[in-house]
């Protein structure tokens, strides 16, 4: 029974340690949509359709000494300019969609597990970006441990009391500035959850305690 | 009510008993006490309180003479290591009013055996008493005083 509840909160810790892990999942984007093409279109375009001044002609029909000149102006070279803009865009794009990309980010959340955050950075997990509580942002770094410990904020159940409930591992955050800070998982709970855990096995074993077992003869003079 | 006080340095010789201050000359001296038991023989906490039987009588030197009941009453007994006393003042002998005394200490809830057995003609002496301790950390004892 012992070997078992042992082997039991180190797969818990084992998997709170590794619980980053998994949640280490991105989209893959990178910031920019198509691959770092800057441009849109990316094709050329010539203006006027031709060179300048067209094609050859020729001045008058005299002669000075009696020669026929002709003289051809040469071709104006023709201008490619790439389709790109400099300075705020008038059009809407490609996809017919102004403005930044995604929401504005703003995600309000009461409940233990803090929404989705894709505001700005549109990582899963997400250092910078917080989650906001009653309107008050918690910075806690994402994870296992930081669901339960903004949980650890509102009103809890008398369960989350007991040392079988992961939430009693953890400490609330703290409020500085505005803002909740911290909290997470606590290894001095953890010691006393295994105290705790290790009194209740001992004294079950002790109920089931027959009267053959547990009793040592001594003698004196 | 009798008051015994049996006195014994480990020999015959310094072994003497008196009753109500005067000595009382006896072959044989007989205490048993068995309890702090259940139904299966196992020891108990609870002592004299879960009951039990109790057999305790001097059989006096004076021929013809009958056993003499050592309860109701009380009788102390003074070995060279300890000190016991036996009091039980219930007209029918309940056996829960008994108190037993190891030095001073009251055991009478820990008790689960006492034979106290001082038998001149045979040239036979037993005595020894038997505690029931309950630990709350580590294994239960079960402990033995021998007393001669």
């Amino acid at each position: 029974m012992k070997r078992f509840l042992s082997i039991l909160f180190s797969v818990v810790l084992g998997m709170s340690l590794f619980a980053d892990g998994f949640a280490q999942r991105s989209f893959g984007r990178s910031g920019s949509f198509g691959g770092g093409r800057s441009s849109f279109g990316g094709g050329r375009s010539s203006f006027g359709g031709g060179s300048f001044g067209g094609g050859r002609s020729s001045f008058g029909g005299g002669s000075f000494g009696g020669s026929t000149r002709s003289y051809s102006r040469p071709s104006a070279p023709s201008y490619t300019s790439p389709r790109s803009y400099s300075g705020p865009r008038s059009s809407s794009g490609s996809f017919n969609r102004s403005g930044s990309f995604g929401n504005s980010g703003r995600v309000n959340s009461t409940s233990a597990n803090p929404s989705r955050n894709y505001g700005g950075r549109s990582s899963y997990r997400d250092y910078g970006a917080p989650v906001y509580y009653g309107g008050t942002p918690y910075y806690g770094g994402g994870g296992f441990w930081s669901g339960y410990a903004i949980g650890a904020l509102s009103h809890r159940p008398w369960y989350a009391y007991t040392p079988f409930y992961p939430g009693f591992y953890v400490t609330p955050p703290v409020y500085q500035n505005g803002a909740y800070y911290g909290g997470g998982f606590s290894f001095g709970r953890f010691i006393v959850g295994i105290l705790i855990i290790g009194l209740i096995v001992w004294g079950i074993s002790r109920l089931f305690r027959g009267g053959g077992g547990g009793v040592r003869y001594t003698n004196y003079r | 009510m009798n008051y015994f006080i049996f006195n014994t340095g480990g020999d015959w010789d310094s072994t003497s008993l008196y009753l109500n201050g005067e000595e009382f000359p006896a072959n044989r001296l007989y205490i048993r006490f068995e309890a702090g038991r259940d139904y299966d023989g196992d020891p108990r906490k609870g002592g004299l309180s879960l009951g039990g039987e109790a057999t305790a009588f001097a059989l006096p030197q004076q021929s013809g003479a009958g056993e003499w009941a050592l309860f109701p009453g009380k009788i102390d007994l003074e070995f060279p290591t300890r000190k016991v006393t036996i009091e039980n003042n219930s007209p029918n002998f309940a056996i829960e009013m008994t108190r037993v005394l190891l030095d001073n200490e009251d055991v009478s809830h820990q008790l689960l055996d006492i034979e106290i057995d001082v038998d001149a003609i045979e040239n036979r002496v037993t005595a020894y008493l038997t505690l029931f301790k309950p630990h709350f950390f580590g294994a239960d004892e079960v402990a033995t005083y021998t007393l001669l």
